[in-house]
Order: C-alpha cells, then structure tokens, then sequence
C-alpha cells in the first residue's frame, strides 16, 4: 500500500510538473531583416538614440508561466531595450533609402526622438489553447529645424502558437514578428509624412560656382 | 477496492493535467493588426525656407569672420570696417 501511495505521489507531481516552468527565459532583441521598405530617397534624418524607457515594467521584458496561467519566472532582455528599438528604427529607415545621421545642421533634415513605452512577451493561456504574444508599443516625436512638431504612437503584437512555452523559440519568434510589424509600420509612417512636406530632410541644391568670379 | 480507487484518482488526475497542457497544441494565428495611432497629430507643420540668394552665405560667413578676428583684436577698428566695406559691397 505504502509504495502505491509512493508512487501515486511520483505520477502526481510528474504530471502536474508539466505545465510548470521555472526558469528564466533569456531574450535576444531581435533585428529584423526579411522584409522590404523603401521611400527614403536619401532624404536626411537624425534618430536619437537611445529612446526613453516609459515602460510601466522596466525590470523584464516578459513572463513564463504553468499551466494554470501563474507567472513563474522572467523573460529577461539580454541587451538594453532602449538602444535596441532607436537602432532597429534606425536600421530600418536605411534599408528604405534614408540617409541616417547621428546630427546634422540642416534646418530641412528630420530628427526623431522616441519612447518605448511597452515591451512584454508572455504566454496567453486558454483552456485548451494558448499562445505566445509579444507586445510592442513607441511613441514618436519628429521635429525639424524648420518647424515641424509630429508624433504618432505606434503598436505591434507578435503571436506563435503550436509550439511548448517552456523554450526560448516561441518567445524569440513572437518578438521578431512584433518587431517587424512595428518596423515597418513606423518607416512606412515616416515616409508618408515627409511626402507631405517635401522640403523636409531634402539636400541643398548644389551650388554653382561661376569661374572668374 | 483501494487500488481500484488509486486507479480512479490516477485517471482522473492525468485527465486535468493533459487539459492544462493542451495549450500546446494551438494553431498559429496570424499578426495582428496595429492598433496604435491611424495618423500622424501635427502640432506644428514647417514653414518653407527659401533658397538662399547666390554666394549670400559666403557674405555672412565672411562677415562672421572678420566680426570674430575684431573681437579677438586680430583686426583693428579701421581694418575691421575696410572689410566690412569689401564684403558688403559685393552684394
């Protein structure tokens, strides 16, 4: 009788262990790079680095969680968020033709400041399904020397479903699909709003210099 | 008797954690739609700078220069308007 107890107990835990998961969740800010964007036609443009972290949770980037939906441990960011999401905008506006600057004195080119105000990967748990979704939320701020006052706050979710939570890939996964979505979402923004106002982030016309004089 | 019971109890219990693991076998959805702001709010839009006269900056550059030599006492008061002279009389 003893050992059936014993081994009842043994069934017990290894069943209900399943869903639970303990450890951290280390998370590589991903760089997105398959997908296309263009529209920058070398117009000039300052992204500030880093963005300011406004994010109502600073200390991790998402949660693991059991089965029974109970926040287990951490998804850590292995590099700073915040350095992170103005190089990928950056990174971003350059693969769609803009001249990405780290300052510039002309009154027409574009500075972009941002705020990240969400990051956070956690898995969604349903009664008989779940996923995993990746939150990204940033707000933008473009100004220009010549007067320009914008900003729009941009929103992305990554989702991965069909996969166990308790490794790391669904958690990268669902952030490098936010990620992307956010991407582009902002550069193609940025684009539609400097085709408003087409002086903005344009060169100088090269000046000519008549001989003799 | 008991381990028919022990037996019951052990179903029973496999059937709730299978339950609570069947998150594993989801579907994969597709992205969601952005749900931030549909538009840029432009507090302030940029007013048009017009093109700068031919060689008018080369003038204030000048200008600013020789304003600078005078501060430093590089030029005296006479060199310093002499030169002013020249610079504007391009214009």
């Amino acid at each position: 009788m003893d050992r059936s107890v014993a081994s009842l107990a043994a069934v017990l835990a290894s069943l209900l262990g399943v869903g639970c998961a303990f450890s951290d969740v280390p998370l590589t800010l991903p760089h997105p790079t398959d997908y296309e964007l263009a529209g920058g036609r070398q117009r000039e443009i300052v992204v500030a680095s880093p963005f300011r972290d406004g994010r109502t949770i600073q200390d991790r980037c998402g949660m693991q969680k059991n089965g029974y939906n109970m926040d287990t441990a951490d998804a850590v960011c292995e590099t700073d968020p915040t350095l992170w999401i103005a190089k990928v905008l950056a990174d971003g506006l350059s693969r769609a033709g803009f001249r990405v600057v780290e300052e510039s004195s002309r009154p027409s080119a574009l500075r972009t400041e941002g705020e990240l105000l969400m990051l956070f990967v956690e898995p969604v748990i349903g009664f008989w399904s779940g996923s995993l979704e990746a939150d990204l939320e940033v707000h933008l701020r473009l100004t220009s020397a010549t007067g320009l006052v914008a900003e729009r706050t941009f929103y992305a979710k990554g989702w991965k479903g069909g996969q166990m939570f308790s490794t790391r890939t669904p958690f990268q996964t669902a952030l490098s699909r936010a990620t992307e979505k956010l991407v582009k979402d902002m550069v193609s923004a940025i684009v539609e709003l400097l085709d408003r106002y087409p002086s903005l982030g344009r060169a100088a016309p090269p000046r000519v210099v008549v001989a003799g004089r | 008797m008991n381990r028919r019971r022990l037996l019951a109890v052990t179903i029973l219990v496999a059937a709730l954690a299978a339950t609570s693991c069947a998150r594993h076998v989801v579907a994969e959805r597709a992205l969601a739609d952005s749900l931030g702001d549909r538009d840029w709010t432009v507090e302030r839009e940029p007013v048009a700078v017009p093109p700068a006269p031919q060689g008018s900056s080369d003038v204030v550059e000048r200008l600013r220069a020789i304003e600078a030599l005078h501060a430093d006492g590089l030029l005296d008061d006479a060199e310093y308007e002499e030169k002013r002279r020249e610079i504007l009389e391009e214009l």
